[in-house]
């Protein structure tokens, strides 16, 4: 967000500067607000104070309409400049979050786009706004839901398919087992930041820049009795978005 | 792998028959049904369960020869492909027999 200053130059003279500069997070503080509303019941004119400190009457008016109504000069004593979050006080989007919560906690523990497509259901985004994840958990977070919270609640909800689970697995003999998964090997995955080394003889260790390391995602299957039974290996592009 | 017979005791069912996998999002449904009409017996792990899949133990052994590889010879980290073939080259008989051990412990230990 951006604030245009003006030199305090007449309209009309050549010599007028414009200086763009960054607005401050708080605009005009407590005190600087009171110092303008003590000079106005000093019986300095609006023009003058204006003038003085540079701040438009209808800024001076408002701050005394406040004065007036709450006793502060600020609209909201608890918010003061800060902006009402709309999606908080948003009962549609909270009630589609809280159901999908209690519904299916983990899709709040899976990826970013899976939490907006199981969003969806209950707020699809054709009626409504877009969302975005960080909306998402900051309601969660307004109504306070932390991530723990939502851990216990899928971990309850999972504990019977644990139990059933193992039963199952259980009823089946190792050997028959193929376990298969994907796992994603970075450059960090290559330092051995620690090393060993024969008593008095100093441990080597290369401080290698491994940023540069491409990626690479290895799918493997394994089994009791054929050991490695299948290996891929794909290096992978940089990473487009926090979900890659 | 092998081909799981429908109605035969696991005692006698072949080695190698049931694929196990966890919930990733790449895991869908497209998937199973793939599986499905190929007559392939699969089992999913619950949610956030990975203590009962051998290869998460596999892949720990993997990383532990990538970075002694790199340790050795820092060649290797301008050539990847040769690097996990390597790794996945000198991973053991005992290493990944070890992991299913393991998972059949902590089945026992849960149970």
């Amino acid at each position: 967000m951006r604030m245009l200053f003006h030199a305090p130059l007449s309209p009309a003279s050549p010599l007028r500067v414009s200086l763009r500069l960054r607005r401050p997070a708080t605009m005009f503080s407590e005190e600087t607000r009171q110092h303008v509303l003590g000079l106005l019941n000093e019986d300095y004119s609006p023009e003058v104070v204006r003038g003085i400190m540079g701040f438009s009457k209808r800024s001076m008016r408002r701050w005394m309409k406040n004065l007036r109504d709450n006793g502060t000069v600020w609209r909201n004593q608890v918010l003061q400049n800060s902006h009402e979050d709309a999606a908080v006080r948003n009962p549609a989007l909270t009630h589609a979050i809280m159901s999908l919560l209690h519904r299916e906690p983990a899709a709040f523990l899976k990826n970013h786009s899976d939490l907006l497509i199981a969003l969806s259901i209950d707020y699809p985004s054709s009626d409504h706004r877009y969302v975005s994840a960080a909306t998402v958990y900051r309601v969660l977070r307004a109504n306070n839901i932390t991530r723990k919270r939502v851990e216990r609640l899928h971990s309850e909800r999972s504990e019977e398919a644990q139990r059933a689970f193992e039963v199952a697995i259980n009823a089946i003999p190792m050997r028959c087992l193929i376990s298969v998964d994907e796992s994603h090997t970075a450059g960090s995955d290559m330092y051995r930041p620690y090393g060993r080394s024969v008593k008095g003889v100093p441990c080597r260790l290369f401080d290698r820049d491994t940023r540069p390391v491409p990626s690479k995602s290895t799918m493997m299957a394994v089994s009791l009795s054929h050991d490695v039974l299948w290996s891929t290996t794909v290096i992978l592009g940089g990473a487009q978005t926090s979900d890659d | 792998m092998n081909t799981y017979v429908p109605g035969l005791p696991w005692e006698l069912q072949p080695d190698a028959c049931v694929i196990m996998y966890d919930n990733a999002g790449i895991h869908d449904a497209a998937g199973d049904a793939f599986m499905h009409a190929n007559g392939m017996y699969f089992v999913r792990l619950p949610a956030y369960f990975p203590n009962l899949q051998p290869i998460e133990g596999v892949f720990n052994e993997l990383k532990r020869n990538v970075r002694d590889l790199v340790y050795l010879n820092h060649r290797y980290m301008t050539k990847p492909m040769r690097l996990m073939a390597t790794s996945t080259a000198m991973l053991t008989h005992a290493q990944v027999a070890g992991q299913f051990v393991r998972v059949s412990n902590n089945i026992a230990a849960l149970l």
